[in-house]
């Protein structure tokens, strides 16, 4: 039975590949961050002049040259993507950004990912219709990691509302500290995919017009544009509501503020209204049984009396 | 549900097609959808799915369109909900994919008065394009409201309720963008032959801009508000502090002239006197009323 090559095969590590790999088809493989391209044509059973950079000390998962072509006409790409990381140390969530490299033969799409983003990468790229040929499977990894941005944007506004409705109480810069975080991971969410752009742009010059792939890049060009737009717009909005934020976390501790002065008020009512009783004079009622109970209430009274009016105005809304 | 209507559009040569609605479609009706059409499943559910996905996908055997479609939470709301709506062209049919019942479909897919196949599309367009414009026109109401609470507004609140405005036109102003692409990238399948009918999707294009510009210019205006909202909160609390500190002030001055005749010291002549008190006393009230005026004529006793 023959088995569609394209259906893209997984290898957790160049150790975990077959003595001989097949040349024909899709695959993904994992790699950590020590090693360079060098070794790998060994490694994936291709001929070492598939590796242009083979001698270079480019390492997969860093960004080195954006695109080249080796002599015998096998493309090679860097292309960033961005991916949910679960960090078990720290038992937390995080989007993570890295690069993949990207090498097209003639016969072969091979994908070398960092192994923290390569589950995540594998289930994208096989969650959708089955490519029959290269060019489909190439399509379909485009645009795993054009909407990897919008993904990874959809998850930062998402944590942005939350610190955001954590801001209503907050009187300290925590949750401001990782807002402008998110906000500059954001910016680079926004740089990144216009350096996909910038890539996508510079191969569909350099491809010749017979060129198979160049109806494929050229596909692309309008979904990245739509996905650059829609970050952006996301980014430059967000951004431009962050000293907003600043004046929440103010206003919550003004508001604290506010209720400490009253109270100082409402006290020193009291010890004002008395205080003309304390003279060393004579002193009106000086002598009735009653009198200190009488200025007790009056100088207690007057401030309920001021607190009953503050409250109606508003003064002890926290 | 899995539904199909007769003869509700029209091909190019004018023959009647039926219009599949899938609403809510189980995974047996997917499945039965996917393999009477020749559309893969994954692709479908995918569709379903809140994941990003492009708005225009040709493949082998079919067109599929991504909308996305403003629908009121309730009559005369300015909040709603944006429902993903699939519209997918395969021979014989159009196929309309949806989790929420999206109401105009079943007017503008009427057999009554069937539409040729890429009118009809644009007919969408028009219609889901005029309901963005009327929701923005609604959330942009909510803003002279707003507008109002804030001159008494001491808590951040209302910023809240700014801040949801600008992220509800925000959703509004990503829906428009998609429609604009879609719109862009459907030109070069949309038929040439007749004038009327790019004359057409002229108009919608232009109308779509409009539409966008409205919602940006909204988004913008109030964007540049929102801090001045902030400061607006914070000077209404200030004006309590300020309100707040004159009172003390005041409160303190009984505090030095009475206390000088209490000190426990020789005072002369006062503690023998029958009119000392009144005379300190009418001091105070005159030095107190005398400040007081002048804290409110410089404002530090006024609230707004």
């Amino acid at each position: 039975m023959d088995l569609n090559p394209w259906l893209w095969t997984l290898w957790r590590s160049p150790a975990a590949m077959p003595a001989t790999a097949p040349a024909t088809g899709a695959f993904v493989i994992g790699v950590d961050q020590r090693e360079g391209w060098r070794g790998y044509a060994a490694a994936l059973g291709l001929p070492a002049t598939w590796f242009a950079s083979s001698d270079a000390a480019v390492k997969p998962g860093s960004q080195g040259v954006r695109l080249e072509q080796a002599d015998t006409g096998v493309w090679h790409l860097h292309l960033p993507y961005v991916y949910d990381f679960q960090d078990a140390e720290r038992g937390e969530e995080r989007l993570m950004e890295s690069v993949l490299g990207v090498i097209i033969g003639p016969n072969g799409l091979w994908v070398l990912s960092p192994g923290e983003g390569l589950d995540n990468l594998y289930r994208e790229l096989i969650e959708m219709s089955d490519p029959d040929n290269r060019e489909q499977a190439l399509l379909r990894l485009l645009l795993v990691v054009i909407h990897s941005h919008d993904l990874g944007a959809q998850r930062i506004v998402a944590r942005l509302k939350e610190l955001r409705a954590d801001l209503r109480k907050s009187m300290n810069n925590r949750e401001l500290r990782e807002i402008v975080k998110l906000n500059r991971s954001m910016g680079d969410l926004v740089v990144s995919l216009r350096d996909v752009g910038h890539t996508l742009r510079t191969w569909l010059w350099e491809l010749e017009e017979t060129d198979p792939l160049l109806p494929i890049v050229e596909e692309l060009q309008a979904e990245l544009r739509r996905v650059e737009d829609g970050v952006t717009l996301i980014w430059e909005r967000y951004t431009s509501v962050t000293n907003c934020y600043t004046g929440i976390v103010q206003n919550n501790s003004h508001s604290v503020m506010k209720i400490m002065t009253l109270w100082l008020a409402l006290l020193m009512i009291p010890i004002a209204l008395i205080m003309p009783f304390h003279m060393e004079t004579h002193l009106p009622l000086g002598h009735w049984h009653f009198t200190w109970y009488f200025l007790i209430a009056y100088g207690f009274g007057a401030s309920l009396l001021m607190a009953w009016w503050g409250r109606r105005h508003g003064f002890f809304d926290i | 549900m899995l539904k199909r209507v007769a003869g509700a559009f029209l091909t190019g040569n004018g023959r009647r097609r039926d219009w599949l609605q899938l609403l809510a479609p189980s995974k047996e009706e997917l499945e039965q959808a996917a393999n009477g059409l020749g559309v893969p499943e994954p692709f479908l559910l995918r569709r379903l799915e809140d994941k990003p996905a492009r708005p225009f996908v040709r493949e082998k055997g079919f067109l599929a369109l991504q909308l996305t479609v403003p629908h009121h939470h309730a009559p005369h709301s300015s909040t709603f909900d944006l429902l993903p709506l699939t519209i997918l062209l395969v021979p014989g049919y159009l196929v309309t994919l949806s989790q929420e019942p999206v109401r105009f479909l079943e007017d503008v897919l009427n057999p009554g008065a069937p539409r040729k196949r890429w009118e009809l599309v644009l007919q969408i367009i028009h219609e889901i394009a005029r309901r963005y414009v009327r929701m923005s026109r609604d959330v942009g109401q909510e803003l002279g409201q707003i507008e109002k609470e804030l001159r008494r507004a001491q808590r951040v609140n209302v910023i809240y309720s700014a801040l949801e405005v600008n992220d509800r036109l925000l959703d509004l102003d990503l829906g428009l963008l998609q429609l604009e692409h879609l719109l862009e990238e459907l030109r070069p399948w949309l038929p040439k032959d007749s004038a009327e009918f790019l004359e057409y999707y002229e108009d919608s294009r232009i109308e779509l801009r409009q539409a966008r510009e409205q919602v940006d210019t909204e988004q913008e205006t109030i964007n540049s508000l929102l801090n001045a909202y902030t400061y607006v909160v914070n000077n209404n609390v200030n004006n309590i502090f300020k309100f707040m500190a004159a009172l003390i002030i005041l409160a303190t001055i009984p505090l030095f002239i009475p206390g000088a005749a209490a000190m426990n010291v020789d005072l002369g002549p006062l503690p023998n006197s029958h009119s000392a008190f009144y005379l300190i006393t009418g001091g105070l009230i005159l030095v107190e009323v005398i400040t007081g005026l002048i804290f409110y004529r410089i404002g530090w006793l006024r609230l707004r």
